[in-house]
């Protein structure tokens, strides 16, 4: 199942919010989150954080590193999901 | 490798610092924005820093020497010295031995180092305890403690994340008739080697020309940078999946409810990674001190330098309850349940 569309703007909140706490950061679905000025190595820490917290779900630097927008990262959460059919 | 230490309580904790501090809000790392992210993602505001021509061994010895003037413990009752640490002075020999003679500690005293990070502190005391008798033995020390800011080369400090920060401690261990038992966890996952990690030079994997970097001071000194390669994401994923978990297995193994611990004393990595375990566990912050404020991730330092900085007072006025868990490189992972009876607890060194 892949994210709906609500499901994605919020999921574009999170990331955004784990790369920048202050808030002033924006990301749309289709944004290319590593080609912001917030994209470092702690923030690549911080989205695979509030991965595992939000949804369960673990991921890689390399698996976020092959994503490029917040929707490919997305996907990629929703499709390790448990009871998620592929 | 779960078991029981019996009969040896603490005696004492201290700790010593480098004088020197950052404040890395107005350090040299990144833009003012960058540091500002970096403290809020991280927790960690300010680390001590050991100057050129001061070291680990340094630390530990001031460390041990304090709390055995405080114990007036004699150095030549104590028949064992155990130094954790991964910034040793030198590659061989151990450092523990130039400590045994540093703190004038007798030739039929036992000494070495272990090789172990932040798991490095629970591993050393289930180490050190276990050498402990009645009939042999009756006093050890066991030293803690890192320099890992002193890795990276000079030139290349400021553009390196200020995670760690420089600190040793000395823990005064004692057999006790009495003492109540300690269970404790150790474990191991060595699929996790690469996620934190720090070559040695002849070693394997080996440098290359390009990694193999190096710089020469005005002293005439040449320093080869071996700063630790982390892969922060798997780190993060190893502490938040094992650590909840050993915790919990821990409650079990002492037949405890969550409840009963007066304070869950965690390695210090990141806030990330310990408020990721703190909401996990469903723990509340006056029970979870934490130092990442104060000096950064000390590696093996940073359980018993929160015990220090954060709960001096209590542990030296009545018996108190703690868990304790390191977790990082290796992958390694140690947790115990200590109940210590009141200890001396002088106030943090700063050399």
């Amino acid at each position: 199942m892949a994210p709906s569309e609500s499901e994605l703007a919020a999921f574009a909140r999170l990331t955004a919010e784990a790369m920048d706490a202050s808030g002033l950061l924006v990301l749309a679905p289709d944004s290319n989150f590593k080609e912001c000025k917030d994209w470092d190595s702690i923030a690549s820490v911080s989205i695979v954080a509030m991965i595992y917290a939000e949804f369960d779900v673990q991921t890689t630097g390399d698996e976020l590193v092959g994503c490029e927008t917040v929707t490919d990262l997305a996907k990629l959460v929703w499709s390790k999901r448990v009871g998620n059919p592929a | 490798m779960k078991s029981i230490l019996e009969r040896v309580r603490i005696a004492g904790i201290a700790a010593a610092v480098p004088q020197k501090e950052e404040d890395i809000l107005n350090g040299p790392y990144s833009t003012p924005e960058g540091r500002a992210k970096f403290v809020a993602s991280t927790g960690i505001a300010r680390r001590r820093l050991c100057p050129e021509d001061q070291w680990c061994s340094d630390l530990a010895e001031a460390a041990a020497k304090r709390l055995m003037g405080e114990l007036d413990w004699d150095p030549s009752s104590i028949g064992l010295l155990v130094f954790v640490t991964q910034t040793p002075d030198l590659k061989i020999p151990a450092t523990a031995c130039l400590l045994q003679n540093r703190l004038g500690l007798p030739t039929s005293c036992a000494a070495f180092d272990v090789n172990l990070g932040c798991s490095g502190y629970v591993y050393g005391l289930k180490i050190t305890g276990s050498m402990l008798s009645g009939r042999g033995c009756r006093r050890a020390l066991l030293l803690a403690g890192d320099t890992p800011a002193k890795g990276p080369l000079p030139s290349k400090r400021s553009s390196v994340p200020p995670i760690f920060g420089d600190a040793a401690t000395a823990t005064a261990l004692e057999w006790s008739e009495d003492a109540p038992e300690v269970p404790f966890d150790l474990r191991t996952d060595g699929t996790g080697w690469r996620s934190i990690m720090e070559l040695r030079p002849g070693g394997r994997p080996p440098f290359t020309e390009e990694t193999f970097q190096f710089e020469t001071t005005a002293e005439g000194y040449v320093l080869v940078g071996t700063a630790r390669k982390m892969r922060g994401e798997e780190v993060f994923s190893f502490a938040a999946r094992e650590v909840p978990s050993a915790i919990r297995a821990m409650l079990d193994q002492a037949g405890m409810d969550a409840s009963e611990v007066d304070a869950y004393v965690l390695h210090q990595a990141n806030a990330m990674i310990n408020e990721f375990i703190r909401k996990r566990v469903g723990l509340e912050k006056e029970r979870f001190p934490e130092t990442l404020s104060l000096f950064g991730n000390t590696s093996s330092a940073s359980i018993p330098i929160t015990l220090v900085a954060r709960m001096r007072e209590r542990l030296q006025t009545a018996p108190a309850t703690l868990l304790l868990c390191g977790f990082g490189v290796g992958l390694s992972w140690g947790t115990a349940l200590w109940r210590t009876d009141k200890m001396i607890c002088p106030p943090l060194v700063e050399l």
